[in-house]
């Protein structure tokens, strides 16, 4: 497991060196390799298709741009990764704090059934989808934070500190505090709904 | 005592599932999940919730690929542009060149702050006309009546006035 990760992170350096020295598939690797990663977690934090797309093409113009900053030393490319996002992510709720409609949500647009979905299938996955990001966005968003790179993104808890800038005790509390939050909100609709959102997936 | 157990148990269940719990208080928890029926069932309330929790957030806002692909693209796009620009505001923002900038601010700002007072210093200088000072003040001690001694006589600054040597000006005394 130990040697798989160094293996990885061998793998990871030669392909930045290959991208500071200016190879375009350098960079199309790492893209590959975190771009999914990296909206989902910009989707959870934020819960809007458009913004989570804008912070992505950010972040990785930022990051690739300088690349030849980043110290393989000090973290993962991925933690470096996820530091430039979250704290993109944070501005952006910062400059939302207002109340703010999606159109795509309101018309409807955003949540597509595949097309082998039965109706009843989509209904109870948008209904779990739905019940899911709204108790997300309950929470506050440093706790959100906290549980979407927790569970979402399966991190350890020094990674996540790493992430959010804060003492390893801070980012365990955080998960702590948001789990139980995030229990206490989804229980008056039914904890079914999760059980309902893993099963139609 | 079961009471105390099963509080003791909610309280450090999140920690013990996530493992942050010292080694002592894991122990104990871990005794009284096996001893007490109510605490077990707490323990597997919170590890299936949090277990779901696992299992269901990777899948929220699962990317679109072609959509990723098409950011790509424009990302390539914006890699291949000539950095002219952010060249220009990197020299700029570096921290001598902040330094500098800075200390251009404050110069300015200075300038600012002083050119009005600069301005009424200048135009304090400059001449204005104001009454004529007396040069000198004599009295004639000759005798004269009460009245007449009373007269001050004022002599301007002004000499050789008109070509006709120091003019002299009476003025009368205010009367006292």
């Amino acid at each position: 497991m130990i040697e798989d990760r160094r293996q990885s992170h061998a793998e990871i350096d030669a392909i930045i060196a290959r991208a500071i020295a200016g190879d375009q598939v350098g960079y199309a690797e790492l893209y590959d390799r975190y771009a999914a990663a990296l909206y989902r977690l910009c989707y959870s934090l934020l819960m809007n298709e458009q913004d989570a797309e804008d912070i992505l093409q950010e972040s990785f113009l930022y990051a690739f741009k300088n690349l030849h900053r980043f110290d393989s030393g000090k973290a993962s490319l991925k933690t470096w990764l996820y530091t430039i996002a979250v704290s993109r992510c944070r501005n952006t709720y910062r400059r939302k704090q207002f109340f703010t409609v999606d159109i795509s949500q309101w018309l409807g647009l955003e949540l597509k059934a595949p097309p082998a979905e039965a109706p009843e299938a989509a209904l109870m996955r948008r209904d779990a989808e739905e019940s899911i990001s709204r108790a997300l966005l309950d929470l506050s968003p440093r706790l959100r934070e906290a549980i979407v790179l927790r569970y979402g993104q399966g991190m350890t808890y020094r990674e996540i500190s790493e992430v959010m800038g804060c003492p390893q005790k801070t980012a365990e509390s955080r998960v702590r505090l948001g789990h139980q939050r995030l229990k206490q909100s989804l229980q008056p609709v039914g904890a079914g709904l999760l059980e309902e959102l893993l099963r139609v997936r | 005592m079961i009471g105390f157990k099963y509080r003791y148990c909610k309280v450090h269940m999140a920690r013990y599932i996530g493992g942050d719990l010292s080694e002592a208080a894991r122990r104990r928890v871990g005794r009284y999940i096996d001893e007490c029926e109510d605490c077990h069932r707490e323990y597997r309330r919170h590890r299936e919730f949090a277990l779901k929790l696992e299992r269901s957030l990777p899948t929220l806002g699962r990317p679109n690929q072609q959509r990723l692909d098409q950011l790509w693209s424009s990302l390539e796009r914006e890699l291949q542009r000539p950095a002219r620009n952010s060249m220009w505001l990197r020299d700029f923002a570096s921290p001598h060149s902040l330094q500098f900038s800075y200390g251009l601010v404050m110069l300015a700002i200075s300038i600012a702050l002083l050119l009005p007072m600069l301005i009424g210093f200048h135009s304090s200088l400059a001449p204005v006309d104001l009454p004529r000072l007396p040069h000198s003040i004599s009295v004639d001690r000759t005798p004269r009546t009460r009245a007449e001694n009373r007269q001050i006589i004022f002599a301007t600054a002004e000499p050789n006035c008109c070509g006709r040597g120091p003019m002299l000006q009476n003025t009368p005394a205010p009367d006292l």
